[in-house]
Order: C-alpha cells, then sequence, then structure tokens
C-alpha cells in the first residue's frame, strides 16, 4: 500500500503509522458530558467495507499526521491531505 | 541402468559429464540437466515415497509444479529437504536422496500403511486417534508425518534484500511476455523476469541485453503480488549449494521487491493430469512434461509411450517422442472425435488412436509395466463391456487440459471466471487496476485446438470395486476422490472446508496440478459446477521461499537493533549489556570471580552506604516550549504543571483517554513557556509521538514546539549519602546546598565550556543528582567522578540494582507495576487527582462506574512469611474461592530489610492492609501479608541527608 504525503509524496505504507479513524470529535467538555456520550467517543467507530476516512502519521517521513480516505477493501488511498485541509469537491466523498 | 539419451538438439551440454550421487549411487549427466532429467536419462523411475501411504512416486512433472519428486540435496549445513529435483539444476558432486522412506525408496517398511489405507481416509487423526487422548499418539503421528529431516544445524549462507522500482513488470518470459516487454521497453522502464534462463535464446537474449531500458531477471521466480504493485521475486543467484564458506563470495538468494506502475502477468499454464484409478505409479507424467524432457533434455523417460488425454495438446507429445525414435504404443482420447488433422498425422506416423476411449487402470508394483485401456460413453459416464484390453508400456503421459496460473492476477484482488472452452479459471476479462494476463495465463492456449476439450474429471473405474481410493487427486499429499466425496458426506460443501479437512492442495507444491480436479470433484459430491464451487484463496507465496531469503540480513545482531548509551565505558568494565526497554544497558557490572546476585549485592549496598553512579542516558527527554506548553502539559499528565516554577521538578504521571497510565515521568520548568519532560526509558518515541498526534490532530491553535531530545544528552545519576561530597569535587559554579538546591529543584550551568544540567530527583530513594550533558561528553565525565569518587567509595550500578533500590522504596515503573488496565487511582493517586481542578486527558474516564469498582486491581506491597524467598513475577495470589486474587508485579530480597519485599497488584488490596494472601507458586502454597509500597525509609529521610 502506498500514501501519497503532500510533504513528502507517495510513500510505502511501511513508513505511516495507522491513528485510526479521523474526525471523531472529541466532547469539548468532557468532565460534562454523559457516560453514554463519553463511551461514543471512546469506543464507537464506524469500521466500514470500503471507503474509510482515516488518520495516518508519516511517523518516518515528515512526522505529519495525515486525513486519508482509503478503501479497505482494495487499499486504494483516494485522497491524503493535511489535517484541517478540506478535501476538493471533485472527490467522491467518503 | 539403461542410458535414456536421445539424439538430436537439446539445451545441454553433451561434451561434458558431471558426476553425481542419487541414494548412494553414482550417475552420470549433463551440464544444462536438472536433478529430474539426469535421473530419468539414468532409467531411474523410483524417487519418492508418497506422504501418507508411503507409496513409490516418481517424476510426474518437469517444472516447480512438481507434486511428488521431492528429495534431500546436499549434505552437512547445506543439506536441504523438500527440494524439487525438476528444479534442482545438476552439478558436479551434487548428492541427493529420497525421502519419507526407510529404509530405502525400493524397499519401504511403512509402505505397509497401504494395506490400512482405508482406516486413514480424510481427518483420520480427528476420528481414529481420539481415545483416550490425541497426546498418546502425537509423537508417534509426528514422527511420521512430515517429509524430510532438517539439518538443524544454522544456515551458513546468506541472503539480500534488493528494492526496484519501475514503469512495468513482466512477469514470464514466454512468447507473450517477451512480445510485452520488447513492446514496453521502447518508452518505459521495464523489468522481465523468469524462472530460467533463456529468454527465448541466445539471440534474443543478447539482443535484450542491449535495450536499455530493460533490465533481465533470470532464475527469479515472482512470489506475491502485495498493494499498489508491489511484488516479491526470489532470484537464485547461486544455484549450487557447495560446502566452502561463502564470506565473500556474495548472496546465495536475492529478494526483490519490485514497485510497479503496471504489472503484466505472462505466466502461462500448467498442464491438470486426468484421474483414474492406480494413477499415481512411477511412470505416469504429465504429457507436457515428458515433451519437456525429450526436447530440452534429449531424455525419454520410457522405452514405449502411451499418451492419455482429453485435448489436443497431447498430440505433440506423441509426434516428438515418435520423430526421436521412442516407440507410441497408442495415443488414447476420451473424445470421440479428435481434431481430424491430428488424427490423420497420429495414425499416418502408424500410432494406435483409441478414440473414445479411457484409462482405466494401471499395473506395475514399483513402476509403470501396463495399462488397461476400455471404451466409453460419449459423456465417459460408464464403460461398455468387453471393450478391456491391456497395453504394455513404461510410460503414460497425461493430459486433462490447462490451467491458466492466475494466482499473482488473483492476489492482486483480480476476479476470476470459469470458462468452459479450456474447462478451467481464467481471469474476468475487465481485469484489475495494475495486473493484467496475457498469453496462456489469460487463457490463451496455444495452437488452437482443432477439436473442443472434453472434460472429465474422474475416469469410471474398470469391474465391481469403484477403486475411488485408488484414484489420486493430489499426490503430493496422497489425497483421493474417496477423501473429496467423504468430505462432501460429511458436509463439507465450501472449497475452502474440503481443502483443510482433506489437505488437498496444501502440500509444498500448494496443489498446482491437483486443485482444480478436487474442486470440480467436490462440485460432482454436491451437484454444482466448478464455477459454483469456486477456488480456495490465492495467497503468497507462489512457490517454496527459505526463510533465510525473507529475513535476508536481519539475522544475528541484526535480527533485532537495539538503541545503544552514548557511553562506551560499561561493556569494556565488565558490564553485562541486556535488553532493557529496547536498550542495551548494563544489568550489572562483574568484578573477577564473581556471580551476577554478588554484584548486584555489592552495587545495591554502595548506593545506600556511599555513592552511586548509573548511566541514565536513556532517559527520555523531550523539550517542550512555546506560550502554551504550560497549558498543553497541563492537559497531558495527572498533575498541575501550571503551577510548577522555574527551576523546579514535577513528577508527572500520563494517561490515554481510557485513563489508562501510559507512562511516567519527571517535569522540569527551566524557564517561562520552556519545559524539558524526562519520560521513561522505554516510553521516550511514544511520548514523543503522543504529544505530537495531540497537538497536531486535536489542539491546532496551541503554538508549542516539541523537540525530541532523548540522544542528544548523556544522563549520569549520582545517587547515595556521598553523592553531593563527590559532586561538590567538580566545584559546578552552583551552590549544592540542601537549602539552596533542594529536592525536585534542577539547575542548568556549564563545565568545561559546555552545557551541563542537574536534577534533583531520586528513582533510589537516596540523594540523588542526575547530570545532564551532551552526549558526547558522557564517557569523560563519567570517568572524572569515577575518579573523584574513589575515596568516597564510589561505585558503578547497573539495571539490576536499580530495580532492587527502587522495589525496596516502593517506586512503580510503568508497565511493570501497570498494564493496559491500570488507572492512577489503582496505585494511590486519587487524593493528588481530586485537588487538581483542569481536565487532563482520560480524567473523564475515571468517573466510569469500572473504575471506581472496589473489586480492582490495587498497587501494594507484599511481605511473604518466608522471609528469604524471593517470589517469581507474575505469581498468583489465590482468593478463598480459588480465584485469582492479584499477582506479584516486581520482587527483590532487600539486602537492607534483610527479607524478601514485593510489589503486587491484589483486589481491593488498599482496603486489606494488615491482612494475609495465600500465594501459589508451582502448585506450592505461601502466604504474605499485605502493607504499604514502601518497605524502605519511609518517611523518604535519606532523599535529604
Amino acid at each position: 500500500m502506498q500514501i501519497p504525503c503532500p510533504y513528502c509524496g507517495t510513500r510505502d505504507a511501511l513508513e505511516f503509522t495507522w491513528g485510526g479513524q479521523a474526525a471523531v470529535v472529541r466532547p469539548a467538555d468532557p468532565q460534562s458530558c454523559s457516560d453514554e456520550e463519553w463511551c461514543r467517543y471512546l469506543f464507537i467507530r464506524s469500521n466500514p467495507r470500503g471507503p474509510h476516512h482515516e488518520r495516518w502519521c508519516h511517523t518516518y517521513g515528515c512526522g505529519q499526521w495525515l486525513d486519508v480516505w482509503r478503501d479497505t477493501l482494495t487499499h486504494v488511498v483516494e485522497h491524503a491531505a493535511l489535517i484541517g485541509v478540506p478535501r476538493p469537491r471533485s472527490e467522491p466523498s467518503a | 541402468m539403461t542410458q535414456r539419451r536421445l539424439n538430436g538438439e537439446a539445451l545441454i551440454d553433451r561434451t561434458r559429464l558431471l558426476t553425481f550421487t542419487f541414494n548412494g549411487r553414482r550417475y552420470q549427466g549433463h551440464p544444462g540437466d536438472t536433478l529430474a532429467s539426469a535421473l530419468l536419462a539414468n532409467g531411474v523411475k523410483r524417487v519418492a515415497r508418497s506422504f501418507k501411504l508411503h507409496r513409490p512416486r516418481g517424476i510426474f512433472s518437469a517444472g516447480l509444479e512438481e507434486p511428488s519428486a521431492l528429495v534431500t540435496v546436499g549434505d552437512g549445513p547445506y543439506r536441504e529437504v523438500n527440494v524439487r529435483a525438476t528444479e534442482a539444476p545438476l552439478h558436479e558432486g551434487l548428492v541427493a536422496r529420497s525421502q519419507n522412506c526407510w529404509p530405502t525408496v525400493n524397499f519401504d517398511a511403512a509402505a505397509a500403511l497401504g494395506l490400512f489405507a482405508r482406516f486413514l481416509p480424510a481427518g483420520f487423526y480427528h476420528k481414529t486417534f481420539k481415545w483416550p487422548a490425541w497426546g498418546w499418539y502425537e509423537g508417534l503421528m509426528r514422527r511420521m508425518a512430515g517429509l524430510g529431516r532438517l539439518n538443524g544445524i544454522p544456515d551458513p549462507d546468506h541472503y539480500a534484500t534488493q528494492y526496484h522500482h519501475c514503469d512495468v513488470l513482466v512477469i514470464g518470459a514466454g512468447a507473450a511476455g517477451l512480445a510485452a516487454a520488447r513492446a514496453a521497453a521502447a518508452v518505459e522502464d521495464v523489468v522481465l523476469l523468469d524462472s530460467g534462463d533463456e529468454f527465448g535464446g541466445s539471440v534474443l537474449r543478447h539482443e535484450l541485453a542491449a535495450l536499455p531500458r530493460l533490465l533481465l531477471l533470470p532464475r527469479t521466480t515472482a512470489m506475491g503480488y502485495y498493494d499498489d504493485g508491489l511484488v516479491t521475486a526470489l532470484e537464485r543467484i547461486d544455484e549450487v549449494r557447495a560446502p566452502v564458506p561463502r564470506g565473500t563470495q556474495g548472496p546465495r538468494q536475492r529478494l526483490w521487491k519490485i514497485r510497479a506502475a503496471r504489472v503484466v502477468l505472462a505466466t502461462g499454464a500448467i498442464e491438470r493430469p486426468l484421474v483414474f484409478s492406480n494413477n499415481d505409479r512411477p511412470g505416469i507424467m504429465l504429457a507436457s512434461a515428458v515433451r519437456t524432457y525429450v526436447t530440452r533434455y534429449a531424455v525419454s523417460p520410457g522405452t514405449c509411450a502411451v499418451i492419455f488425454t482429453n485435448n489436443d495438446s497431447a498430440y505433440a507429445t506423441a509426434f516428438a517422442l515418435h520423430e526421436r525414435g521412442v516407440k507410441v504404443a497408442a495415443v488414447v482420447d476420451l473424445r470421440q472425435q479428435p481434431g481430424a488433422g491430428l488424427a490423420a498425422r497420429t495414425r499416418g506416423a502408424g500410432i494406435a488412436l483409441h478414440a473414445g476411449y479411457a484409462v482405466v487402470d494401471t499395473r506395475g508394483r514399483s513402476a509403470l509395466k501396463t495399462v488397461a485401456i476400455a471404451r466409453c460413453d460419449p459423456g465417459v459416464t460408464r464403460l461398455l463391456a468387453g471393450s478391456l484390453q491391456w497395453l504394455r508400456c513404461d510410460l503414460l503421459c497425461v493430459s486433462g487440459g490447462w490451467d491458466p496460473v492466475v494466482h499473482l492476477y488473483a492476489q492482486a484482488g483480480g476476479k476470476l471466471r470459469f470458462d468452459a472452452r479450456i474447462a478451467g479459471f481464467v481471469p474476468q476479462r475487465q481485469g484489475h487496476r495494475k495486473a493484467e494476463c496475457i498469453g496462456a495465463a489469460a487463457g490463451h492456449i496455444d495452437p488452437p485446438s482443432q477439436a473442443p476439450l472434453l472434460p472429465v474429471w474422474r475416469i469410471p473405474a474398470w469391474g465391481r470395486r469403484d477403486r475411488r481410493s485408488l484414484q489420486w487427486i493430489d499426490l503430493a499429499h496422497d489425497v483421493t476422490v474417496a477423501d473429496i466425496e467423504l468430505a462432501a458426506t460429511e458436509g463439507f460443501r465450501s472449497v475452502e472446508h474440503m481443502k483443510r479437512y482433506t489437505t488437498a492442495g496444501m502440500a509444498v507444491d500448494q496443489g498446482k496440478t491437483s486443485n482444480v480436479n478436487a474442486l470440480a470433484l467436490l462440485g460432482r459430491a454436491t451437484g454444482r459446477e466448478p464455477a459454483q464451487v469456486g477456488t480456495t484463496t490465492f495467497r503468497p507465496p507462489f512457490h517454496p521461499v527459505a526463510i533465510g531469503a525473507l529475513a535476508g540480513g536481519r539475522v544475528d545482531q541484526r535480527a533485532q537493533r537495539f538503541r545503544r548509551l552514548p557511553l562506551q565505558w560499561h561493556a569494556e568494565h565488565g558490564g553485562v549489556m541486556e535488553d532493557h526497554g529496547g536498550w542495551l544497558r548494563p544489568a550489572c557490572y562483574l568484578e573477577s570471580g564473581e556471580t551476577e546476585s554478588q554484584a548486584i549485592d555489592r552495587e545495591v549496598r554502595a548506593a545506600r552506604s556511599a555513592v552511586a553512579l548509573l548511566d541514565s542516558s536513556s532517559l527520555g527527554k523531550i523539550e517542550v516550549c512555546g506560550e502554551d506548553a504550560a497549558q498543553f502539559l497541563n492537559r497531558l499528565y495527572v498533575n498541575n504543571v501550571r503551577t510548577l516554577e522555574p527551576g523546579r521538578l514535577r513528577y508527572g504521571l500520563m494517561l490515554n483517554d481510557n485513563g489508562i497510565i501510559i507512562d511516567d515521568g519527571v517535569l522540569a520548568c527551566l524557564g517561562e513557556g520552556r519545559y524539558m519532560v524526562n519520560t521513561s526509558s522505554a516510553g521516550a518515541l511514544n511520548t514523543h509521538f503522543w504529544m505530537e498526534e495531540w497537538l497536531q490532530c486535536e489542539w491546532r491553535s496551541m503554538r508549542v514546539w516539541i523537540a525530541q531530545q532523548t540522544a542528544q544528552w548523556a544522563t549520569l545519576t549520582l545517587s547515595g549519602p556521598k553523592a553531593r561530597t563527590v559532586l561538590a569535587l567538580l566545584q559546578l559554579p552552583v551552590n549544592l546546598d540542601g537549602r539552596e538546591f533542594p529536592h525536585m529543584h534542577t539547575r542548568e550551568t556549564e563545565f568545561e565550556g559546555t552545557a551541563l544540567r542537574l536534577r534533583r530527583a531520586s528513582f533510589t530513594g537516596e540523594l540523588s543528582f542526575e547530570i545532564d550533558v551532551p552526549a558526547d561528553r558522557g564517557d569523560a565525565l563519567w570517568c572524572r567522578l569515577l575518579e573523584l569518587g574513589a575515596p568516597h567509595g564510589i561505585m558503578p550500578i547497573g539495571m539490576e540494582a536499580l530495580d532492587v533500590l527502587r522495589v525496596e522504596k516502593g517506586f512503580l515503573e510503568v508497565g511493570t507495576d501497570t498494564d493496559g488496565d491500570t488507572s492512577p487511582l489503582d496505585v494511590g493517586w486519587g487524593v493528588a487527582i481530586s485537588k487538581k481542578a483542569e481536565d487532563f486527558i482520560g480524567r473523564r474516564s475515571l468517573r466510569r462506574p469500572a473504575m471506581q469498582s472496589a473489586a480492582r486491581l490495587q498497587l501494594v506491597g507484599l511481605l511473604p512469611a518466608e522471609r528469604n524467598l524471593r517470589l517469581p513475577v507474575g505469581t498468583h495470589a489465590i482468593g478463598a474461592a480459588g480465584d485469582i486474587d492479584g499477582h506479584v508485579t516486581s520482587s527483590c530480597v532487600s539486602p537492607h530489610l534483610e527479607r524478601s519485599v514485593a510489589l503486587a497488584r491484589v483486589r481491593s488490596g488498599s482496603t486489606r492492609m494488615g491482612q494475609n494472601v495465600s500465594l501459589d507458586i508451582d502448585g506450592g502454597r505461601y502466604s504474605a501479608v499485605i502493607g504499604s509500597t514502601a518497605f524502605y525509609d519511609p518517611k523518604g529521610e535519606r532523599l535529604d541527608a
């Protein structure tokens, strides 16, 4: 598998560390949220068979965390961007 | 034995002779031969005994698909088992022998197993060896199982790994692959690899070698296709394993990892055998293999041949044999109407053609002597009474059609479809993103047929007995039609289940000649077409590969990389270097005549009575600075960082968001917005990654910079009542007085023109100074301190002594006294946490009901009743009901307390002070009293001695 790092170019997945599902929103005030909300944040993930929005770190490259859109079935990486950089609209949404 | 070498053209060098040994007998062959062709040329028919029933087996194929002729080659450390005789190149002095037979391949005692074949059906070991227990039989079965015996000696050869990138990778240098590679090399960077080394012959090879953008890899077999066009391939650099030290000779094999934008699979097709009674005798071979032996090696595997086929391609074998003067007794074609041109040419050559006939049985105890043929109906469902004839022959050339080699295509995620035209699986037309099959691998079998192939998965047996248990599917694992049908009867409908139950296709050849027959017969037994049954999953490697080739250079010292301390001194002065959290650190320093435990005891006593010197350079050192640094660390650590003033230290406990302890360390405030975080040695890398993840992904607006400095500094720790005295001798411009520079404070200063940092933190419970200097100054400072401290009894100590010192003090070690379920509440941090106002990572999780449970494992001290018994780490505490009540995490016999002490995690431990627990050590019961973890100097008075 390869991931196109916005800084370093397309690199082997061995250089990257998987960080799980991306865009999991951490409750703004953990102390005031219910056990259910906190549980959802900690444990509930989508685990799809197909396109998935994940975060990966280019640990043995530039060290940057990236937003990666990867198909869990084919391992095709459709897009990778710095965290916070919105995905171009022309791409099919994950 | 007779020579079977033919006249005429061949790819062997007849002018030279090579002598080799097989089963202790000397034979001769020529350069260019394989072991198989040389054995056949010498008339050797029996080369192996079968896996389960020890039936005599011969050479079946001429390539890597060989299921039968597995032999042991070489001697001593170079002895290699399960080598396919069809692949082993002949060389002078080659020594080979048969496997799986005793005393010899010609008389094998275990062949008596054949008499009990009906007691050894599919899954027999699950059925037969159940009573009283499998263990009673396991020893015998293990001895019986397997083929060659390993030599048990480390592999003296070495292996290389090579990475390569190209535009197009072409696998297979047959006609299709050669054409594709030549066309692509005009405009792109191309790699062409092939298991052989001909590349279309010497003229074409010369021409290809001149193409600047084409890399030829001969004797290289593609093993696996991985994502995004990554293909692994094994290059056999030196196929001759000679008993000479390789040393400077370079690697024996090279594992290529080739990343290609496009992969072209010109991998060809493998011939499929037909399934009939007694189809496993030596002398029964694939028709294409016989053709190869005749034309390439000028060897006739027999003196009188019969061809048995259901398709046109085998006729070429009849003609090749005939043209070289080998008698062909008959062509037996299952089809009522073979191709008209072929039929005429066969008869024209004077060869009897039996169309609409089948081979229904064979005879020959040690090798083929006669075959029985009989007339069959057009669908080959029954045999016509009275049509049986016996034909004398010693070679039966069998062809049941062709199976495209789609392994890599399927590994790439390509889908297959069943093509009725060839009765085999071919790539679906749309292909895969980056891998495409061409030529025979795509199902285009040359030459085009004059008459269609007749798919027949099993030939009926002659007579009343059905002979299913003598109709072999998988020669390598002795799987028969009976086994497949039994699996179907017992409910194994899925091809994957059938495979595992019968072991069809699970031998070293991975069923290259048997898988399609097996799945088609499973289909027949369960009323399904082959297309509905489907294939098993194709997984790498395509072909057996030596473990050494996969390991490449990562062996011996390079098998596991350790981080090394900047100081060279230890190993040169008796330091016993061991792995501590990925670092090579001295466990202790041995003086002459000392045991390790004596050394550890001596070092521990020095730390408490005089002064110890410890290399702590592996301590994680992460600099965190910026205007939000205090807030950032305050969120990452359980402890309050906001109130930490410049020049001070604070212990820090780090959690993940589940509230689990993941690291600890000491935080130093060096100035406004400038911190040095000393993590645990094992956590130096992960804590840095953890900080970066939160900073980059969650708190993106925070103005914080993080720098990993672990390797930049050497850290030397002076610890003991005389630590201050010795440090003072360095005459640093720092007031070391306890009131001016108290415990948990830090100072930055200079020493001989370079930066030096001091920390008063202690992991021993004694007065301690941690001294940071630039890494390259570590050795010099270490030697200076030893020199200055000599009159005061200074002594270098290792990790084992440090462990005793910290256990005596009850200081926890993250990862040793904690695990993936330990919260700060479990180690007595509840009160400290309640004093912090702000949120921190993991805090919310501490309120989860499970974290608040009174029944959790909590860290306590244990005082065993037997004062000299060092409790093994991992010893379980057993509750009244026999349940597990906790476990020992750290333990030592304290020289200062003169008794055994231990740290343990015990259920509800904090509320059970003074009570007894029962410990189980190898079935013996021992007792210990639960108490505080602070065994030695509980008030901490020695810190400021």
